[in-house]
């Protein structure tokens, strides 16, 4: 009874309502995937590495895109709509900007060390996710982001210590591997979601 | 509201604490309402657990006490009702939450 009006517990309460819907998974899950461009388009230039950033780009924008509006169909019509606070979301921000600062040293510093094509560049990818991953489930109270980063460290690192796979198969795999299983883990839980929050729900009340 | 009046907020006693927000309901929807920056109605009938008529009429009496702003608009063709705490319902609220816990803080112990 206690916990109903303790404001700490309704903010984890809303966090784990709002998160259940699956769709945070997807999005990342379809990100990721997205990276398997990268492995098919040669990246030995700066036109390349541009046309690869335009396309992976666009591509995100249209996924984003695509997800608000199937969480407007699906999410906001069955549990109703709220906007959190962004002290949260200007941390994640932060953490982003943070990691993808980190991949693009990380990058220079491999080709400088002409380490261009080495499986050792995996590591700049595998951490931050890892830790990004870590960091939303400690800010959204979610498990599953817990798992999904021990998956992350775990199948990441197998995949760097594999000596018998060249750097493009092993990258390929990697993206593939953690795009796959994320967006999974997301369709289980709208399946979920759907099973248990049937039917739309219209407001028809107002107040007057 | 002015930092005079805040002060005066959280120093008030038991016995002149917020009725608006003391009532279980409404304090329950100023919780939710503290929490997030906005929420449509359905959301709040959903997370509360109250009736559609419960839960507007304590939206209403929020509303009246200026603890709540209320804006309507139509999402294509659903009506949406937003909710969002104004300013005076964060300090309101902030000033029945810690004049509670001092006036639970202060109760002698019942154990002999």
């Amino acid at each position: 009874m206690i916990e109903q009006y303790d404001v700490k517990e309704i903010e984890r309460k809303i966090y784990t309502t709002i998160s259940q819907d699956g769709f945070n998974q997807m999005l990342i899950g379809l990100v990721l995937l997205g990276f398997i461009i990268n492995t098919i388009i040669p990246n030995d230039s700066f036109i390349t590495g541009l046309v690869f950033s335009l396309i992976y780009g666009g591509y995100c924008v249209i996924i984003s895109i695509i997800i608000k509006g199937l969480r407007k169909r699906f999410t906001y019509t069955r549990i109703g709509y709220v906007k959190t606070k962004q002290g949260k979301l200007d941390l994640m921000l932060i953490f982003v900007l943070f990691a993808v600062l980190f991949f693009a040293i990380f990058s220079i510093f491999c080709i400088e060390m002409n380490l261009r094509d080495h499986p050792v560049r995996m590591i700049g990818f595998i951490f931050p996710l890892s830790a990004g991953a870590l960091l939303y489930a400690h800010l959204y109270h979610d498990r599953l982001w817990f798992r999904l980063a021990a998956f992350y460290l775990i199948y990441g690192v197998a995949l760097f210590l594999i000596p018998f796979l060249n750097y493009e198969t092993k990258m390929f795999l990697m993206y593939a591997g953690f795009g796959i299983i994320t967006l999974f883990t997301g369709i289980v839980r709208l399946h979920r979601f759907l099973k248990t929050h049937p039917g739309t729900i219209r407001e028809s009340a107002h107040v007057t | 509201m002015s930092p005079k009046n805040k002060e005066t907020q959280l120093n008030q006693p038991i016995t002149e604490v917020d009725r608006i927000i003391h009532e279980p309901a409404r304090y329950l929807i100023m919780a939710y309402l503290y929490v997030v920056e906005s929420a449509d109605f359905l959301f709040l009938l959903r997370q509360t657990g109250l009736t559609k008529g419960n839960l507007s009429s304590h939206l209403g009496k929020l509303e009246k006490a200026g603890y709540v702003d209320i804006k309507k608009k139509f999402s294509g063709k659903i009506p949406q009702t937003l909710l969002r705490l104004t300013r005076d319902g964060r300090v309101a609220f902030d000033a029945y939450r810690a004049s509670m816990k001092k006036a639970l803080a202060d109760l002698p112990n019942g154990r002999k």
